[in-house]
């Protein structure tokens, strides 16, 4: 149990990493991380962009943990990964940018904002999912 | 990327150089695990670098993308290529608007989710190539031919194949292909 748990926290905690490091890389620079910061209403709050990484961090790290629940005492398959992987990614879409971020802090949701934040979820998702598998595959589980 | 070679130098010398020569073209190359992830990040960060160029050309406007078009009427060293951008391509905007998005969104996908990689590889060759030829003098010159260059090194490579869809995809195309001789099948695991 704890093997997997860990496995899946590690994983979430790097993807929400290479998922910060992306949402840096921008004109501003680190213009995107003031999205994520919005999710939670602190968009305007001073050390905004700093709050937005480690949002994309922490939150990375709690849903690649639900992963490891999710993946317990089961067999590691690469599909059942990705799926759960980008099931994980549309639970974060809809509990916090959606109903939090949305329905709570009333941030925009026009046809930019929800491709940005909807694509880049899913993509946090895969690479949850991958980076799992990869992980238990190199320790032989 | 890791090579790997077993010609010892005692035996070099008693056999002619020709041979050498096909001996070092048959020695296989191989991809270790870590170069892999780091071609598939490769990957995953030009697939985002199309992915941010949507968003200043999004519908039903598509925003800046007339002035860039329009620049290409003149900034093209194809002189035709300026007449057709301008006789063609601007009277249209709507349609090349929907298409460059489209098509934008679909490399975006395939390169970020890695789902068919040299598909979204070969797309961004096709998009950066009429970029490099409508807007290049515009520009340092090297821009957009870096954008090809970029697309070029993705699409022999299996770059979707560690992080991301295509590592499930390819090895089920392949069976499938094997199998069945399906010609989609074989196809579609090109692309893979």
């Amino acid at each position: 149990m704890t093997g997997t748990l860990q496995r899946g926290a590690t994983s979430g905690l790097l993807a929400g990493l290479l998922l910060g490091i992306l949402f840096f890389v921008d004109y501003g620079p680190g213009d995107s991380l003031l999205k994520a910061a919005s999710w939670f209403g602190l968009a305007q709050s001073g050390g905004a962009k700093w709050f937005g990484f480690l949002i994309l961090l922490l939150l990375g790290g709690f849903f690649g943990l639900l992963f490891g629940v999710l993946h317990h005492k089961r067999t590691i398959h690469l599909g059942r990964s990705l799926l759960v992987g980008l099931a994980m990614g549309l639970a974060w879409w809809v509990s916090i940018v959606l109903l939090l971020g949305s329905g709570v802090h009333h941030v925009k949701l026009d046809l930019g904002s929800f491709l940005y934040s909807f694509l880049m979820l899913l993509l946090y998702g895969i690479l949850l999912g991958s980076l799992f598998f990869q992980r238990s595959a190199v320790q032989g589980v | 990327m890791s090579t790997s070679s077993s010609t010892h130098g005692s035996e070099m010398s008693t056999v002619p150089s020709g041979m050498q020569e096909q001996d070092a073209r048959s020695v296989p190359v191989t991809v270790g695990e870590s170069s892999l992830l780091l071609i598939a990040l490769v990957r995953v960060f030009v697939g985002y670098l199309w992915f941010q160029q949507l968003f200043w050309k999004l519908p039903p406007t598509f925003g800046g993308l007339h002035i860039f078009v329009a620049r290409e009427v003149g900034g093209s060293f194809i002189p035709t290529y300026g007449a057709i951008v301008q006789h063609v391509l601007l009277p249209n905007i709507g349609l090349v608007g929907t298409f460059t998005f489209l098509v934008e969104l679909l490399i975006s996908i395939s390169l970020m989710f890695g789902l068919f990689s040299r598909l979204g590889a070969l797309l961004a060759m096709g998009m950066a190539l009429q970029l490099y030829l409508g807007l290049s003098t515009t520009e340092w010159y090297w821009t957009y031919g870096m954008l090809v260059l970029l697309a070029v090194v993705l699409l022999p490579l299996p770059t979707g194949r560690r992080l991301g869809i295509d590592q499930w995809l390819a090895p089920r195309l392949q069976a499938r292909a094997s199998r069945r001789h399906s010609r989609g099948a074989r196809l579609l695991s090109w692309f893979v």
